[in-house]
């Protein structure tokens, strides 16, 4: 019936009218939508990062550790019950290997110390392993020499970045020495890796003999403890039936009932599962703060949309006198408000692209996904209805002779 | 065309009540023109906004074209507005925001009229009242007699059957109100039905008919022969 493109221009042409106040009402979404792009990018960006990360850890890889993670992880649990004091050993790996299923086991000795190479001296983590920890590694590949091997001693295999970067512009390379820890124990590098990249965590890793390590640990582990024992679930197993038989053996081991465990199982479903956790929490939260300031700018909106409908009150009562029927004056309305929260859409989008392109400049993984823009546009346009929904019906409902005394 | 029985509007402010209009009762026949005059305050704008569809009565009935306008919804009380009744208001009331033309094709916007033929019949509506020069001129940009010529063009543009006019001379000085009459004398001579509330004696003296109000009733209705 009633002409919906010149109804449009109508108006557009009321909102020209008004220019300061409807860009004013605009920039109230445009904030919103910023944040809510910017915030859940950076969130969404985390979660990418993190599950690259985990990449490298592969799906058959299981690594004890001593603890019950879960107790520390639950946001509730934590205080309630104190932190396990329990320990590893040694001995745990041995029982651990004699379990079906479980293949090319280690245990890991983690410290950290200082390195000393040509006189620049850093400190970093190093890793006391058994070789078969490079056979169980996924994307572990060397660029130059060789893994290390079971008789080797006061040697180093070390990533890309302590190789090319840590050091400044003297490469480490392989026969170059490293003096670790305390007493400048003479450590030989036998292989660097190749770059890792993205998946990051062998880039800045050195790792050297599991002896070695406890001996440069010193006094600060008793004897025969070790600080992980990694392992890799055997082609043909499930994973969580391996880590169920070891989870017995060990609590057998213990003397431990498994409501007070000491120890825990990191695997990858497991840890994929707790980052998705925490990223979605952290989405949510995020988001609703993001949110609330959305709620604002509605609240503009219906608050500008109520003054336009107020200051129109004689238009709109001659609207009806020359024919407007009640839809087109709600139609009229509606299409000024919900352009207000559309356009307030598209140039947050935009800006919150912006800003998440210049955080990932600045190095905080961000991520915008083609939904995340239309969901936050389209979102925009619905919060520009809704809050013009009540101003327009109040406008469309006035009575045509009420609205035409109005002065 | 026209007919009205027991017409009553009262207006209840409070704990006082205004019976404005009391038991109208008249008919309008096709091509009619009609004067209603009567002192300040008798209720002529109330009847004529009751006439214009624009104002419900609080009692009687009111026939328009065969059609009982109480039973008519809100749309399509809209669309008898726009269709069948041209409304032309002592104060103009045109969109100050818009220029001539659009002003008075915007009748023409909620029906079926194609855009470009708007256009067009605004532009001849305008050139026959003599304002073919200042089409594109703001409501603010003309004289108080041609803001009413671009309102009544406003109000002809839809060829309604009813043309009512609530004092329309009341804001233009004499020469600018002659030349608004002449308008009417014109469409009158064409046919059309018109309703003009006025307290101008020389457009009362013109019409063939003139109803007088007083106190919310008719107290004459006089046809000249
Ligand atoms: N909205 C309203 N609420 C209450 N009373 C009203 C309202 N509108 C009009 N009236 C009363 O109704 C009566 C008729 O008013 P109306 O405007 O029809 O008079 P009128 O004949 O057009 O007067 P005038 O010649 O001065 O324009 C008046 O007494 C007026 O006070
Ligand atoms: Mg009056």
């Amino acid at each position: 019936m009633v002409d919906h493109a010149e109804l449009f221009l109508y108006s557009m042409n009321n909102m020209r009218r008004r220019k300061m106040r409807s860009w004013l009402t605009v920039i109230g979404i445009v904030i919103g939508i910023a944040a809510i792009v910017t915030l859940i990018s950076v969130a969404q960006g985390l979660s990418n990062s993190i599950n690259e990360q985990l990449k490298s850890f592969g799906s058959n890889t299981v690594v004890v550790i001593p603890g019950d993670i879960r107790q520390q992880l639950s946001p509730f649990g934590g205080a309630a019950r104190p932190p396990s004091v329990g320990k590893l050993f040694k001995n745990d790996e041995e029982r651990i290997g004699r379990i079906a299923g479980v293949d090319l086991i280690s245990s890991v000795i983690n410290s950290r110390a200082s390195i000393d190479f040509k006189g620049n001296l850093v400190t970093a983590s190093i890793s006391g392993v058994e070789p078969s920890v490079f056979e169980g590694s996924q994307n572990i590949e060397l660029e130059q020499g060789r893994f290390l091997t079971d008789t080797d001693k006061h040697t180093a295999v070390i990533g890309y970045n302590i190789a090319y970067d840590t050091f400044g512009k003297q490469p480490v390379q392989v026969s170059s020495v490293l003096s670790i820890g305390k007493e400048g124990t003479r450590f030989r590098v036998v292989g660097v890796l190749k770059k890792a990249g993205s998946t990051g965590s062998t880039d800045s890793a050195i790792y050297i003999p599991l002896e070695d390590a406890r001996d440069l640990a010193g006094s600060s582990i008793t004897p025969n403890e070790v600080s992980g024992i990694r392992f890799v679930a055997k082609e043909g197993f499930e994973v969580q039936e391996v880590v169920d038989e070891v989870n017995y053996e060990l609590l057998s081991a213990h003397h431990v009932r498994e409501e007070d465990k000491d120890f825990s199982f990191l695997t990858a479903a497991f840890l994929q599962e707790q980052v998705a956790t925490i990223t979605a929490l952290l989405t949510l939260f995020l988001g609703g703060v993001a949110g609330i300031s959305l709620v604002v700018g509605g609240v503009g909106i219906a608050n500008t949309m109520f003054m336009s409908v107020l200051e129109r009150t004689r238009e709109i009562g001659i609207l009806k006198s020359i024919g407007a029927s009640n839809e087109a004056i709600q139609e009229a309305f509606l299409i000024e408000s919900g352009l207000i929260g559309l356009s307030g859409g598209i140039i947050g989008v935009l800006l919150g692209l912006l800003f998440s392109i210049i955080g990932g400049a600045l190095g905080v993984p961000t991520a915008v996904g083609i939904e995340l823009a239309l969901f936050a546009i389209f979102f925009s346009f619905a919060v520009g209805i809704i809050s013009g929904y009540l101003p327009a019906r109040n406008a469309s409902k006035l009575p045509a002779i009420v609205a035409l005394r109005y002065e | 065309m026209l007919s009205l029985k027991g017409i009553e509007k009262i207006y209840s402010t409070g704990s006082v009540s205004v019976r404005a209009l009391d038991g109208i009762t008249f008919s309008i026949r096709e091509g009619e023109r009609v004067s209603i005059i009567g002192p300040s305050g008798c209720g002529k704008s109330t009847l004529l906004h009751i006439l214009g569809l624009l104002d419900v009565p609080t009692g009687g009935s009111l026939m328009l074209d065969g059609t009982d306008v109480s039973t008519l919804n809100e749309t399509e009380l809209a669309q008898f507005r726009g269709r069948k009744i041209g409304f032309i208001f002592q104060s103009f009331f045109l969109i100050p925001s818009m220029d001539a033309i659009s002003n008075v094709a915007l009748p023409m916007m909620f029906y079926d009229v194609p855009a470009a033929e708007r256009l067009q019949k605004a532009q001849k509506m305008l050139g026959r009242l003599g304002m073919g020069d200042r089409l594109h001129h703001v409501p603010s940009e003309l004289s108080g007699g041609q803001r009413q010529r671009v309102a009544i063009a406003r109000a002809l543009v839809n060829e309604p059957t009813l043309l009512l006019a609530d004092e329309p001379t009341g804001n233009l000085d004499s020469r600018s109100g002659e030349e608004v009459l002449k308008i009417f004398d014109e469409l009158s001579a064409e046919g059309k039905t018109i309703v003009i509330v006025t307290h101008d004696p020389s457009i009362a003296k013109k019409s063939p008919r003139v109803i007088r109000l007083k106190d919310g009733k008719i107290e004459k209705d006089e046809r000249k022969k």
